[in-house]
């Protein structure tokens, strides 16, 4: 494993760097995170992404993580001595794309393909539809690790790094010989509940107990937790107190409301079916970077390589920093093991992870730590 | 142990996903997604109970998620507990036991539960294990699948149904296409020997002794009749054939009555059959005008042709919101009930019916007309003698 660290913004440094990881001996394939501070151009980059030889992966972030780190400017680029099949699924907001068609018409040796690193334009409206589809056709036999790419200002644009060029609303999804151990938590804990979702439209809560789900949930953040939305902006209050979805033995599947709708819906980050239940979730510092540390243990349980030639990818959710501020140094820290190994990546519009146990999920709020065969 | 409000509220969402579509495919992938990810399963696999013959069943893989045996952990194990057939006996046997557990070497536990009337339900979890009273609960939730299911395959036999009826219905119209052309074919070669017979026309007939005139005559008067059968029944098949409303062209309601009355007033002056017309003919439409002619005059001509002296035809015309309605009334012959189908068919008037040089091919033509243009055609007689009334709505 090859890992090339540079907080320079210049298109110029990323093309260099670029070309010698992948021209590096051994190198099958390529992993990049950039962050959206570089702001990267398709016109300037793509030719430096289309004259490469070995498959690439990856995304633009709000953050990147170095050791423990964190940078708002520059890249990580990582080669892998693994072999991995890379393919781009396009129309990631397409209400017609036929994503289990898509995935099934992909050839790929699943006997071979121990973990699939899955980036997505975190923008997209269908990220759940893709990440269940990808368990209906791909199950669990693989791991899964990735996330959303895109920017914190919301602005849709071209975030996700394929052989093709920098591009917009897909998902680029790696199938590599890699061995890892992945693991997953975060930390929030039940405030108040359970609210039946009476209605939603995808990531779009309508009704909560047949209420405006606007009225229920700020009610229920005042009276519960004390704080007021009054002259606030949603998100700086919300970004405390998520929606926890239950699943059976597991911990909730958070979804994070990010803002509210011109109708007064509260719109997430990801799906939040009708008939579920919620909880209004909250958290604290110690929860979250004492989950922060689990997702590290399990990680390194279920890691099956040499751990003297491990690396560590970790995949943040940009909230999770928003909530954390200062303290967010303590949750990287958490999440990096010991000792000389080389700990890279990013922080996320969303989490795609699995250990070949669970459900797969799209995750908010939620930390992931890959343990990947160096 | 009870069950805890979160597990109550687990599967009151898996039980709001069944059954939500018709479609068996989709409405499985999304109740056994859903069965999943609450749950927090890896893979399920849906077996259904078919007869393999001589009493015997075996179960099927009916759907799976995730849907490829190698990447489905539910298909393997299924494979190492379920026997490729039973007999009555043995499937009584393995329904007892249903709910059971079989446990993989690797620690996955597979859970096979009663599908009733269906077959059985297979959902494997890679770690932990579920309680038995969750094991227990997920009955009713699995009835309710069974019973969601067999509404969708009565669905989809329902549907291969009405598709098959389709195609046959297709089929009989393309032969009912056939059978047209070949009458009309055969009714447009008639014409050719017709006209050699029309020759006759040419003799100079004071060349001819007088029982040959007599003779020319007869063959005179039998060609004008078959000529007009031919021509009647090459216009009914053109019409049936080609099945579409004339060109829409405006019509002056007020022109319409006075070309009706001018066609047919001689006509019944002389049969002293008084003829009127009613209602309120002002205004103007837009439609299939020729078509439209066609209709009143046939049923005019009828209504004059079936009455006898001093029984009286009234032609009214009704208008109501949308609707136009031509009414065409006689005091005449009637018809009796089990003929008011008969006489809108061509050539199943009985003979005793038909007008002098009438063959039963005008109301055939007029309701070929009336359905080409969505009209509606009506007749109400209350039998022999008590005239008729036709009603034409537009």
């Amino acid at each position: 494993m090859i890992v090339r660290r540079d907080k320079s913004v210049s298109i110029e440094h990323f093309g260099q760097s670029l070309d010698e990881v992948a021209s590096s001996e051994g190198v099958r394939f390529v992993l990049i995170l950039a962050c959206d501070a570089n702001d990267y151009s398709p016109e300037a980059i793509d030719p430096i992404l289309k004259r490469q030889t070995v498959p690439l992966i990856g995304g633009v972030f709000p953050a990147i993580l170095s050791g423990s780190d964190r940078w708002e400017e520059g890249f990580v680029i990582v080669g892998f001595d693994q072999a991995a099949k890379v393919r781009t699924v396009t129309g990631l907001s397409d209400l017609d794309a036929d994503f289990e068609k898509t995935l099934e018409s992909i050839d790929v040796d699943l006997a071979k393909a121990k973990t699939l690193m899955v980036y997505v334009d975190g923008l997209s409206s269908r990220i759940n539809a893709l990440v269940e589809e990808l368990f209906a056709v791909f199950g669990l036999e693989a791991n899964y690790i990735g996330g959303g790419a895109g920017s914190l200002s919301f602005e849709k644009k071209p975030c996700v790094f394929t052989n093709d060029g920098l591009k917009a609303d897909c998902a680029v999804i790696a199938f590599a010989e890699l061995e890892a151990g992945i693991g997953v938590s975060h930390g929030w804990r039940e405030l108040a509940g359970p609210f039946e979702v009476t209605e939603a439209d995808r990531n779009k809560v309508v009704s909560l107990d047949w209420r405006p789900a606007q009225e229920v949930y700020q009610e229920t953040v005042r009276s519960q937790a004390g704080a007021s939305f009054e002259g606030v902006e949603f998100f700086e209050v919300s970004k405390g107190y998520p929606f926890g979805i239950s699943k059976l033995g597991s911990e909730k599947i958070v979804r994070d409301p990010i803002s509210l709708d011109e109708d007064g819906s509260i719109v997430c980050v990801g799906e939040v079916p009708t008939n579920a239940f919620v909880h209004v979730l909250a958290g604290d510092p110690e929860s979250l970077i004492g989950a922060a540390g689990e997702a590290l243990r399990r990680a390194e349980e279920l890691f099956r390589g040499e751990p003297e030639s491990r690396g560590i990818l970790l995949i943040d959710c940009i909230s999770r920093l928003l909530f954390l501020g200062d303290r967010f140094r303590d949750e990287l820290i958490a999440m990096s093991p010991d000792g000389d190994v080389p700990v890279f990546g990013a922080l996320t519009l969303g989490e795609i992870a699995n250990n070949r146990k669970d459900y797969l999920e799209f995750y908010n709020k939620t930390a992931v730590v890959g343990v990947l065969q160096g | 142990m009870p069950l805890k409000a979160e597990e109550i509220q687990i599967f009151y969402e898996i039980s709001m996903s069944i059954g939500s579509e018709l479609d068996c495919r989709s409405m499985l992938k999304e109740a056994l997604g859903k069965y999943l990810r609450k749950l927090n399963l890896s893979a399920s696999c849906l077996l259904r109970k078919v007869a393999t013959g001589e009493g015997k069943f075996a179960f099927e893989p009916y759907y799976r998620l995730p849907k490829m045996s190698v990447l489905n952990r539910a298909s393997q194990m299924v494979e190492a507990r379920i026997d490729s057939e039973y007999d009555q006996a043995g499937i009584a046997s393995l329904q007892a036991e249903l709910p059971f557990t079989v446990e993989s070497s690797a620690g996955e536990k597979a859970y096979f539960f009663d599908l009733p009337d269906f077959g059985i339900l297979v959902l494997v979890k890679s770690e932990g294990s579920l309680r038995q009273s969750t094991v227990r609960s997920l009955a009713p939730l699995n009835r309710k699948l069974a019973h969601a299911l067999s509404a969708c395959l009565q669905k989809e036999a329902l549907s291969r149904s009405e598709e098959r009826l389709e195609k046959a219905n297709e089929q009989l119209q393309e032969w009912n296409t056939d059978k047209l052309s070949f009458i009309q074919y055969i009714s447009h070669e008639l014409n050719t020997p017709l006209n050699w017979i029309g020759s006759l026309n040419m003799i100079e007939e004071e060349t001819l002794s007088p029982d040959s005139q007599r003779c020319v005559e007869f063959v005179r008067k039998g060609f004008l009749r078959i000529s007009k059968l031919a021509q009647l029944a090459s216009d009914y098949f053109e019409k049936s054939r080609l099945n579409w409303p004339g060109q829409p062209t405006q019509v002056l309601l007020a022109a319409l009555r006075e070309e009706l009355r001018s066609r047919f007033e001689s006509k019944a002056q002389v049969k002293g059959v008084p003829l009127t017309f009613e209602g309120d003919w002002s205004g103007e439409l837009s439609l299939d005008a020729k078509g439209l002619l066609e209709v009143l005059e046939s049923l005019i001509e009828n209504a004059v042709g079936f009455s006898d002296f001093g029984e009286a035809v009234k032609v009214e015309l009704a208008k109501g919101g949308e609707t136009i309605r031509f009414r065409v009334e006689d005091q005449g012959v009637g018809i009796e009930p089990n003929l008011q189908g008969a006489i809108f068919k061509p050539c199943q008037i009985p003979e005793h019916k038909r007008t002098p040089g009438g063959y039963g091919f005008s109301l055939p033509c007029a309701r070929l007309i009336c359905e080409a243009n969505k009209w509606s055609l009506k007749v109400e007689s209350e039998g022999l003698g008590q005239g008729s009334c036709f009603e034409l709505t537009l």
